[in-house]
């Protein structure tokens, strides 16, 4: 069941996850009408609906700040705009790493950093300098689908690096999430982005997304709109239960983004070697999380234990599976064969 | 024993050479063919696609050269079309480089290996595909497309303009039996030739065609009372197999002791088809999941690249191929059929005809053909098992 919808107030708002919106950087706002603002807030009152409203680079006027303001919703905002606004979701776009050095701590801040697969050797500086100044992290690493073996074990390395520093926050009795590492440790189930499902993407357009990826991709890739209403066509497709790996992996924190689903492997329930990967390095970062809190005595509220596995990609047990089914059928074969 | 032997002979495939576990490498070496024929899917024949010999010996060189991605013991070379048999110069060059080149890098496939042919027949007795033949005698499977009577066949498998090919099929059949006395050949079936199944099985077992495997089309063609027909037509083909005791030397995959159960998602939720496992590569080099796949076969979709020979696999886009299994794909009314099992689909039809660019959303047109089959087959085997038994 839809439970938010994400509402683009500018055509260049920021990305706050793997999607890239290049005129995100354009100095002009292209602004939602207000018109169509006030009929996404009746329909979300009418509907039981959340609204987290999705900001450009530039202030919004007046009158529509009232109007957000009207509802109880979530701001997601380019760090740019931190002196605007004091509570909400700060993105922190690739070039905008130099900015989190002037962030002041906040235990009520949730950061969203985006970061280019070029700036995968300053993951743990960056991850690390930020560390004690917010209540939770989120990162997205960009270009996964073009990361290469290297690619992934620099990605390993510098998870490790971070995994060690965490603990000591943990002891100073910090409590802080890291969508990467600490979500992990409480999960017993999947808990993915689940677009299309838990929650939809209106544009300045006025019609309605699986999420903002799809919007930037491709305008006429859209679901509906408010009047009309919502058709998505094999819809089945994005739930859990119709994905052959998924359903059979345990990285129960992986986004499962079926954006970046379709683009690298054209199926919106497919996800690519590389989203496999790199989802199945955190799983085992936070098993080795989870050994240095044990080691130090630290024990993490209903953190859940996490069997170890010889794989990091899924297919691999498919396969298995497959070769399994082959041998049985070309036994049984040769056994009616044999009568 | 009797029965089970019989059911055996009836049901196994055409060809299962290393049993499933050679790798099958499709080479599309024209998109060009003599005929037009009313079913095929092949929608975009054309004179103009022709396979250079440089693309070929791409793709083999990458091939070879990527074991790991390619482990399989042994390989079927394919060679298909439109008319593969138009090109038999560059199929012989191709042919003679896979020889050289798999000697050369001491690869398994050096002598494990098939040259595989499916074929309108005209150019059968050509002599430079003789001479091929005649070459590769030991390594070549060649099926010619017949599908039954002059009239049956003569309604689909047509000239451009319009003209049966009967005649200049038939002709050559006893020089492809003498030179391949196992052979069998695939029959196609569509909404307006139904009438002439029995007929048309019973003159290609007549033709001495041992095993006839029939395909009925995917394709959204069937109308109102196609399924009556077409279990009365099967019925009728069920008494003579029995009653003329064909059933000792001849072989019709309609009747199949596995199919009309219900789905088994637990310990039997295999794909039906075998898309992605095998490779098929066109003249531009680029690489598909199966011939259906690649665009001249397309009605309604962009093509499914999966890579090229230039830069190789795309592993990614082959993950959704590999992945798939039946209850994924199929809708619910599949799911509590009670005799779904048997019933077929194609992966690129699917593809062709779903409401978005997916392979997850399997087409169900067969459906009624389906139940219809399921019928007459119990029909066959419920008269089969009591002959048998009397006979014991």
């Amino acid at each position: 069941m839809v439970s938010y919808l994400i509402v683009l107030l500018d055509k260049n708002s920021t990305s706050f996850c793997y999607y890239k919106n290049d005129s995100y950087l354009k100095s002009k706002s292209e602004l939602i009408s207000f018109e169509l603002l006030e009929e996404i807030i009746i329909y979300a009152i009418k509907n039981y609906i959340t609204l987290n409203f999705l900001y450009g680079n530039q202030q919004l006027p007046e009158n529509y700040e009232k109007l957000i303001d009207s509802i109880d919703h979530e701001k997601i905002f380019p760090i740019k705009l931190n002196q605007v606004f004091t509570d909400g979701i700060f993105v922190i776009n690739d070039d905008e790493i130099d900015l989190v050095h002037s962030l002041k701590e906040n235990e009520e801040i949730n950061l969203i950093l985006r970061l280019p697969k070029d700036d995968l050797p300053i993951l743990s500086e960056t991850v690390n300098s930020l560390l004690g100044k917010f209540k939770r992290l989120n990162l997205s690493i960009l270009d996964i689908e073009s990361f290469t073996e290297q690619d992934l074990e620099m990605y390993e390395k510098q998870l490790k690096i971070i995994g060690e520093k965490v603990p000591e926050l943990y002891q100073s009795g910090r409590s802080f999430e890291l969508n990467f590492m600490s979500d992990r440790l409480n999960l017993t189930k999947m808990n993915n982005c689940d677009a299309g499902i838990k929650h939809l993407t209106i544009a300045p357009n006025g019609k309605l997304y699986i999420c903002p990826g799809f919007y930037y991709d491709n305008e006429d890739d859209c679901i509906g709109d408010l009047v009309d209403g919502i058709n998505i066509k094999n819809q089945r497709l994005l739930t859990l239960d119709y994905s052959p790996i998924c359903r059979i992996c345990d990285s129960y924190h992986c986004k499962r983004c079926i954006y970046l689903n379709n683009k690298t492997t054209l199926e919106i329930n497919t996800p690519s070697h590389q989203q496999c990967m790199l989802s199945h390095l955190e799983r085992n970062s936070t098993i080795n999380l989870l050994s240095l809190l044990n080691s130090s005595k630290k024990n993490v509220e209903h953190a859940v234990s996490i069997p170890d596995i010889d794989y990091l990609d899924p297919i691999d047990i498919l396969e298995e599976k497959q070769k399994e089914r082959l041998n049985l059928y070309l036994k049984e074969k040769k056994n009616s064969n044999s009568i | 024993m009797l029965v089970n032997n019989i059911a055996d002979k009836l049901e196994s495939p055409l060809s299962q050479w290393q049993e499933n576990r050679a790798k099958s490498i499709t080479f599309i070496v024209t998109e060009d063919c003599q005929l037009r024929c009313n079913y095929c899917y092949m929608v975009g024949k054309n004179k103009r696609s022709k396979m250079d010999f440089s693309i070929a010996k791409k793709t083999v060189d990458y091939l070879i050269n990527n074991r790991e991605t390619f482990p399989e013991k042994s390989v079927i070379w394919d060679f298909i079309g439109g008319e593969p048999f138009l090109e038999i110069e560059l199929i012989d060059e191709i042919s003679d480089y896979i020889k050289r080149i798999t000697y050369e890098e001491s690869h398994p496939w050096f002598d494990s290996y098939r040259l595989n042919f499916s074929t309108n027949g005209l150019l059968y007795d050509n002599e430079k595909v003789q001479k091929y033949i005649s070459k590769n005698k030991s390594h070549v499977e060649i099926g010619i497309s017949i599908d039954g009577t002059e009239q049956k066949h003569n309604l689909q498998r047509v000239f451009p303009n319009g003209r049966g090919s009967y005649k200049e099929v038939a002709k050559n059949i006893p020089l492809w039996l003498e030179q391949f006395p196992n052979a069998s050949t695939k029959v196609t079936i569509a909404s307006e030739d139904v009438p002439y199944i029995k007929d048309s099985v019973l003159h290609l077992f007549s033709l001495g065609i041992k095993s006839v495997n029939i395909n009925a089309v995917f394709e959204d063609v069937w109308k109102e009372n196609d399924d009556k027909l077409f279990e009365e037509q099967l019925i009728k083909l069920a008494d003579s197999i029995i009653e003329q005791k064909l059933y000792k030397d001849f072989k019709c995959s309609f009747f199949n002791k596995t199919i009309g159960n219900p789905l088994d998602c637990i310990l039997n939720n295999q794909n039906w088809c075998g898309a992605g496992k095998m490779l098929c590569v066109d003249h531009t080099g680029d690489f598909y999941p199966c011939v259906r796949f690649a665009p001249f076969s397309l009605q309604n979709k962009i093509p499914r690249i999966v890579g090229n020979c230039f830069d190789g696999m795309d592993h990614n886009k082959l993950r959704p191929f590999l992945t798939l299994d039946m209850s994924t794909q199929s809708p619910q009314k599949c799911m509590d059929c009670d005799i779904a099992a048997g019933c077929a689909w194609c992966q690129a039809a699917n593809y062709d005809f779903a409401e978005t660019d997916t392979i997850y959303q399997r087409v169900t047109y067969i459906c009624k053909i389906h139940k219809a089959r399921v019928r007459a087959n119990n029909y066959f085997w419920h008269k089969m098992d009591r002959k048998l038994a009397a006979f014991n």
